[in-house]
């Protein structure tokens, strides 16, 4: 299962991820980060993931931040995909709507660690199957 | 009824009376062409067409007048025309200028005029016309300055107006269009009247003249260099003024104007006055006097807000300054929220280390995750020292001015009332010494110390708060007084104590932020402050020290 990762920090999370890999997918997952919005430039391409995974503060070489990455797939993508939203603050009830997303994915709240992961996954039925 | 009405229905009536009066005397004091008792009867239908028309103006002011000369001739009818008598018809040509309603003026004459005739025995001299003609021109010299006065009256008022209504920041330009009403509706000459279009205010500013405001927006505009320089370098502006000044604005000629200069205190003002149809640089001098007193008004009025405009500007300067501290702090949170992401998994991980659930691949994500923790406990407390550390602190109380107890009493006072129906306060000194000392201290930092005191007063108070000022030979003293709750006793100590000691800052630096935001900032004043307790009543005394004022009449 290809899960693509945008966030600029990513060795904060790195091992989160690959320990997740390893201790619930047995390695199954195929884990691509992406700094930035414009470091994965076809977004059409994200049709064949299995989950996104956006982080809301992109860096500030990114052209889009998160929300502004989310609307862009909304528009561009024909299927609905999964993503999950990864924030450092909590959102508002209405936070769809104030950033003008179609709207509401689940939002996981860092600081994150591997089992947090882990059920955000099994809550989008993204589970090991060997 | 108007002021202005009330008095000229005043003088009205008063001038009646003295007809009458004097037309006593006459009918006493001369040979009677008619019985006498017909004189006195004459009285009634004068009063009563006079008391019928006092209170309208118009076509009835034309009543009163032909009223008051029929009395007048029939008084005097058949008598000679001697000093008396020639007063007697004199006194509405000598009040004329007190007379509401200006058509009468041509009439006046006529009727006196008309009047010699009759009474001479219908015979024409020039003497009538001229001595007519002397009284038409001094009534019209005496209208002329009172109408002069009245106009400058007129437009004191609109900038009167406009200051009780409009004086909000970078509006003054509205002033000018009530003065551009006054202006075109004066009558001076009957032959010069004309049109005032625009006003516009230049200022002087370093040897160069740019815009204040103006009655019309301007984009651009071009001004005779030669004018500049001659202004610029002027040295007296008491009767500085121009007329037809090459001017260009809006790329529109406006070269039929004229110029006003203004000093006050710290800046020069240009007022220009553009006339539309024709402007003639003598007769413009009449123009000009009038407006003299009412530009400089009005360059005051622009001094204050532009006084207002910098002192916000300064205001502005300073809060960015501590909003950027602010932001660089959040940043510095934003970065440390992240680090935590290493931590939170290093941790979670232990447990299945702890557990022996870890086989050699997972000792070597767990060990690179211990590396990557190392480096972020450092990279954590760089940060996180910078920011202690900062001697850029947002707020510092250490530039102190000198400030009278006024001042003190002035800034507790409004900020009390914020927080209380009423200043409950006791003064204890001598006030007519206030005067003669100052205290030092910093008005942002007494103001944040006075409204943490006083916030936390409303909230735990019970009662009977209190302010008291009082004195020493050396120190002003102002304590804050009220009971508190008994139950709250604990608190109140441990408060007391946190305050008053000088061993705890340290710990205080962690555990409560107000008590050591008021501290420092009486330190920085050297201001020093103590908190008593004594049963269930707290007191904060603070302590300021006299300065001799250098500034006072002492």
């Amino acid at each position: 299962m290809k899960i693509a990762i945008f966030e600029n920090e990513y060795d904060t999370v790195e091992i989160a991820f690959k320990y997740l890999n390893k201790k619930y997918f047995n390695y199954s997952l195929k884990l691509e980060n992406y700094p930035s919005s414009d470091s994965f430039p076809d977004l059409k391409k994200l049709q064949d993931y299995s989950l996104i995974i956006i982080d809301l503060d992109l860096s500030s070489q990114s052209s889009l931040d998160g929300f502004g990455l989310i609307k862009k797939i909304e528009k561009t993508l024909v299927e609905p995909i999964k993503i999950l939203i990864l924030t450092g603050q909590a959102l508002s009830d209405k936070y769809d709507v104030e950033n003008g997303l179609n709207k509401k994915y689940p939002v996981l709240e860092k600081p994150i660690n591997y089992n947090k992961l882990n059920n955000q996954f099994e809550k989008l039925g993204i589970k090991y199957i060997g | 009824m108007t002021l202005q009405k009330f008095t000229n229905k005043t003088l009205s009536i008063f001038f009646r009376l003295i007809i009458i009066l004097f037309g006593i005397y006459i009918i006493n004091y001369k040979d009677n062409y008619f019985e006498c008792y017909w004189y006195y009867l004459a009285i009634i239908p004068y009063l009563f067409i006079y008391v019928n028309t006092v209170f309208n103006d118009g076509f009835s002011s034309k009543i009163r007048l032909v009223n008051d000369y029929l009395f007048i001739v029939f008084l005097i009818y058949g008598k000679d025309l001697d000093i008396v008598t020639a007063t007697f018809l004199l006194l509405p040509v000598i009040n004329s200028p007190n007379h509401s309603g200006d058509k009468k003026s041509i009439m006046l004459y006529v009727l006196f005029v008309f009047s010699i005739f009759l009474l001479n025995n219908y015979k024409f001299s020039w003497t009538f016309i001229i001595v007519t003609f002397a009284f038409r021109i001094v009534n019209f010299i005496t209208d002329s300055r009172n109408k002069y006065f009245e106009n400058i009256s007129k437009l004191n008022k609109e900038i009167e107006l406009f200051l009780e209504k409009e004086l909000e920041l970078r509006k003054s330009y509205k002033v000018y269009n009530g003065i551009l009403d006054v202006l075109n509706n004066i009558k001076f000459l009957k032959f010069y009247r004309p049109t005032f279009s625009k006003i516009i205010c230049f200022k002087i500013d370093k040897r160069k003249i740019i815009i204040e405001n103006s009655s019309v927006f301007v984009w651009s505009y071009t001004i005779d260099d030669e004018f500049i320089q001659e202004v610029i370098n002027a040295k007296d502006l008491e009767a500085l003024s121009y007329s037809n000044i090459n001017l260009e604005i809006n790329d529109v000629n406006c070269s039929k104007n004229f110029f006003l200069v203004n000093q006050t205190k710290n800046n020069r003002y240009i007022f220009v006055f553009v006339l539309e149809d024709f402007s003639n640089r003598l007769f413009n001098t009449y123009y000009i006097s009038l407006l003299q007193s009412i530009t400089a008004r009005i360059s005051k009025v622009i001094g204050i807000e532009n006084s207002i405009k910098n002192e916000n500007k300064k205001m502005l300067m300073d809060f960015r300054k501590k909003y950027f501290h602010i932001q660089n702090a959040e940043k510095a949170m934003h970065f440390i929220r992240n680090r935590f992401n290493t931590l939170d998994n290093f941790i979670e991980m232990s447990k299945d280390n702890i557990n022996g659930k870890m086989d050699g691949d997972d000792l070597k994500l767990y060990s690179t995750e211990l590396d990557r923790l190392e480096r972020s406990y450092k990279l954590l407390m760089d940060r996180v020292k910078a920011i202690l550390d900062k001697s850029d602190k947002p707020f510092s109380a250490t530039k102190l001015e000198d400030k009278t107890l006024n001042f003190l009493f002035g800034s507790i006072r409004e900020i009390w009332l914020d927080f209380f129906e009423t200043f409950n306060v006791e003064i204890d000194v001598d006030v007519n010494l206030i005067d003669k000392f100052t205290v030092k201290l910093n008005s942002d930092g007494l103001y944040i110390l006075i409204l943490d005191w006083i916030a936390n007063l409303k909230k735990y108070s019970e009662k009977d708060e209190i302010v008291v000022f009082s004195e020493t030979q050396t120190q002003y003293l102002i304590s804050f007084r009220n009971q508190f709750k008994i139950e709250d006793k604990k608190d109140i100590l441990e408060l007391r104590d946190d305050f008053n000691s000088t061993e705890r800052d340290k710990i205080l630096q962690r555990t409560s932020h107000g008590i050591l935001i008021m501290k420092s900032i009486l330190e920085e004043m050297c201001v020093s402050g103590v908190i008593e307790v004594d049963g269930n009543i707290i007191e904060l005394k603070l302590s300021f020290k006299k300065e001799e004022n250098e500034n006072s009449d002492f």
